[in-house]
């Protein structure tokens, strides 16, 4: 029963492994691990704290896993940062695990991949320590220009924008992430084929979000947002002003801004405050978006199968400027907050479908400046829109 | 004139035997190896004499060059040079950034004077083409100034420089070979960024006297030939002959736009600040920030047209703090020429 193939295990290969132990030189070591790592490597990351000063930065990689010793137990510290615009960068490579690791109070964002394709990011974590506060970074786990994302049991906290952030990407999972304390928890945008299951986002200012905006490289489509736990996002906003997470009105589950084809369904909305989902068009923030390819009006968009609770009352204060003055109309009409709010300005009704058991419902029909067409007959959006296919790929 | 004098495979050829002994000319050829850097700069032999006094080996292959409108690095004082192999010739191209032939190398050195005013060499950098692609090399030099050792990582110092009259004290970043490419970036690529004939195109104080670079080159053998009177110019920020617009615009070219291209680095930005692109949303006229985060200074716009002080442009060349300057890497101090041109640009638009 013992040793029955002793002799083929002769030929068997060191494992490729490069190791770092927490200490005064393991900046410098981890920077030289990263920039003459071999493909099929793995780099290794002790227990502990390991300081920088500087971006820790990859390029131009193939097959790489970095690797700690878990979220809790293998923390790169980048309090003391005087360069760089991220904490860890990994650009134009191919085939990148990041896992087990805690990414601390970088002064940019946290975790940044460009130009990548198979980058995934596992039971990492991206905190910026304290209460979430407006000098906190943008965002945390943040690919950006890549093609089969993959972010599995990872945690974000505390992002001035976004906690875990997709932008102008290709075929995209996040999945069983928790999202707290953000501006915005999870936020796909000018993305196409995404799927967004299984997460918690709650205490943000908005939980997950998928928007579109113009003068980008690309344009978004295609994102099913289901099976997440969505709820009491309702954190005051910390957003530097100017970035268009800073309109994301306080106590938002779900926010679709302007994208293509998505679908929310089989979602817990519970107790977001302003609403469970709003859908809004670009040209109520900014009405000359200058780009003659951007198309400002959502379609395709099917909710449906949500559970929502709504029982609380909605801040009123604390409030970007337009949201006050919708809140101003939603009281003046006697309305209470719906669990989906829509601003109407739409190229056809049907392009929004909603097909809930129980969910109340209000139509800005912004294109009347009078407001005097707001409603809560949602009759027009009643219908059904064939199901988005399943993101598929098999992850790195 | 090195393309008279012939190259052997003796190292060291010595010429004018006849003449007294204090004339003799050592003439030694550039080396560069094929695999990594060596590791120290004086292994190259791209400058003649003591290291430190940093002359081109001009008889081998080198020469000082200079730039029209530079990238700003904390008034760090910065020295050029060029190094084409015997017999190549780079391409006149006034398009893009000159092709170079296998085997050139650029080199870059960065130096301050420290409060007692002496020069105080901090690094140098180098670019070599090779088959395919640009290799990047790294050079700090040490306490003694007598050398100058390769990094790989780079590293951040401390160090205080006496500039415009005043002692400052900053955080030196000698960039990483992950960070050269961070800006040397195009398409994933790593190219350089400096030569192109507008920005080439301006004289130099040669030992043999003042002359126009691209002529130079041209007699030497670097560059082919083109009819050069004509070749375009960048203006210097500061040659009020030019207009401000055409100053401004080769000021962000150089500045900003080998990130902000459509192949560079902040590429997913949408801000693209190319000398020739003329999309007013791609050059931040009435554009949100993108990713900007605490860049974005609570501005609504990368450029409001008439309000410098409203744009985000202009705020993020103003702060020194990490997660808000630009460029990201390479700037701490603010360039308070380079501001007031471009605060006199943006209040100028409509």
């Amino acid at each position: 029963m013992l040793n029955l193939s002793c002799n083929k295990d002769d030929t068997t290969e060191a494992p490729k492994i490069i190791n770092i132990a927490a200490g005064s030189t393991a900046a410098s070591q981890a920077q030289t691990a990263f920039i003459e790592v071999d493909s099929n490597f793995t780099i290794v990351f002790g227990e502990g704290k390991f300081l920088f000063t500087n971006t820790l930065s990859m390029d131009g990689k193939n097959k790489v896993i970095i690797k700690g010793a878990g979220r809790d137990k293998t923390i790169l510290d980048f309090s003391g940062q005087t360069s760089g615009g991220e904490g860890v960068l990994i650009s134009k490579s191919n085939s990148i695990r990041f896992e087990d690791i805690t990414i601390l109070d970088s002064k940019g964002d946290a975790l940044k991949a460009r130009d990548c394709n198979k980058i995934s990011f596992v039971n990492v974590g991206t905190v910026w320590s304290g209460t979430p506060k407006q000098a906190n970074g943008a965002y945390g786990l943040y690919p950006v220009l890549c093609s089969e994302v993959y972010i599995d049991k990872c945690y974000a906290y505390g992002a001035s924008d976004a906690g875990i952030y997709v932008g102008q990407s290709d075929k995209i999972i996040v999945k069983s992430s928790i999202a707290e304390g953000n501006v915005a928890g999870i936020e796909i945008e000018n993305s196409t084929n995404a799927d967004v299951f299984d997460n918690e986002a709650f205490d943000n200012t908005g939980g997950i979000l998928v928007f579109d905006l113009p003068g980008l490289t690309k344009y978004g489509n295609s994102t099913r947002v289901y099976n997440n736990n969505i709820h009491d996002n309702n954190r005051i906003s910390f957003a530097p002003k100017g970035n268009i997470v800073a309109n994301v009105p306080v106590g938002t589950g779900c926010m679709i801004l302007s994208t293509k084809n998505v679908e929310i369904f089989n979602n817990k909305l519970v107790e977001n405050t302003f609403a469970g989902v709003l859908v809004v068009n670009y040209l109520i923030f900014n009405s000359k978006p200058n780009d003659a390819k951007y198309d400002p009006f959502p379609s395709g968009i099917y909710i449906h199968d949500n559970a929502n609770t709504l029982i609380g009352s909605v801040n009123r204060v604390d409030q970007p400027d337009l949201i006050k003055d919708v809140l101003t109309i939603l009281f003046l009409y006697g309305l209470k907050q719906p669990h989906i709010l829509i601003d109407g300005l739409l190229s056809s009704p049907n392009s929004i479908c909603i097909k809930e058991t129980s969910s109340t419902f209000i139509n800005l029909n912004a294109g009347d400046t009078s407001f005097k067409s707001i409603t809560t007959n949602s009759t027009a959006q009643t219908c059904t829109k064939t199901p988005l296919p399943e993101v598929k790929f098999i992850p790195f | 004139m090195r393309r008279t004098i012939p190259i052997t495979f003796v190292t060291i050829i010595i010429l004018s035997f006849t003449q007294c002994q204090k004339e003799e000319k050592v003439i030694v050829p550039v080396n560069v190896p094929a695999g990594k850097g060596h590791d120290l700069l004086s292994e190259y032999h791209f400058f003649e004499g003591d290291i430190k006094s940093l002359t081109a080996n001009e008889v081998s292959g080198v020469l000082p060059y200079d730039l029209n409108v530079a990238l700003f690095s904390d008034y760090a004082s910065k020295l050029r040079f060029i190094y084409v192999p015997e017999g190549s010739t780079i391409r006149y191209d006034t398009a893009e950034i000159l092709d170079m032939p296998v085997g050139t190398v650029l080199i870059k050195h960065f130096y301050f004077f420290n409060s007692e005013n002496n020069q105080n060499n901090i690094e140098t950098r180098l670019l070599i083409k090779r088959e395919n692609d640009w290799q990047p090399e790294i050079y700090e030099w040490n306490e003694t100034q007598t050398d100058a050792k390769r990094t790989v990582i780079g590293g951040t110092q401390k160090i205080t420089a006496n500039i415009k009259g005043q002692n400052r004290t900053l955080n030196y970043l000698v960039p990483n070979q992950n960070q050269c490419k961070n800006c040397h970036n195009f398409d994933g690529k790593l190219i350089p960024i400096g030569p192109r004939i507008h920005n080439l195109n301006k004289d130099y104080t040669y030992t043999e006297g003042r002359r126009n670079q691209l002529e130079k080159w041209q007699s030497s053998g670097f560059l082919s030939t083109a009819n050069v009177s004509t070749a375009p110019s960048w203006p210097k920020i500061d040659d009020m002959v030019n207009s401000l617009n055409s100053r401004a615009r080769a000021y962000l070219a150089v500045n900003c736009a080998s990130c902000h291209s459509r192949h560079g680095s902040a590429a997913n930005s949408g801000l693209y600040l190319e000398y020739n692109n003329r999309d007013s949303l791609q050059l931040g006229f009435w554009k949100g920030p993108v990713a900007a985060g605490n860049g974005s200074g609570n501005l609504n716009y990368v450029i409001h047209p008439g309000k410098a002080e409203q744009s985000i442009l202009l705020f993020r060349m103003i702060s020194d703090k990490v997660e808000e300057r630009m460029p990201e890497i390479g700037r701490e101090l603010p360039h308070e020429e380079g501001i007031a041109l471009i605060r006199e640009w943006i209040d100028s638009q409509k």
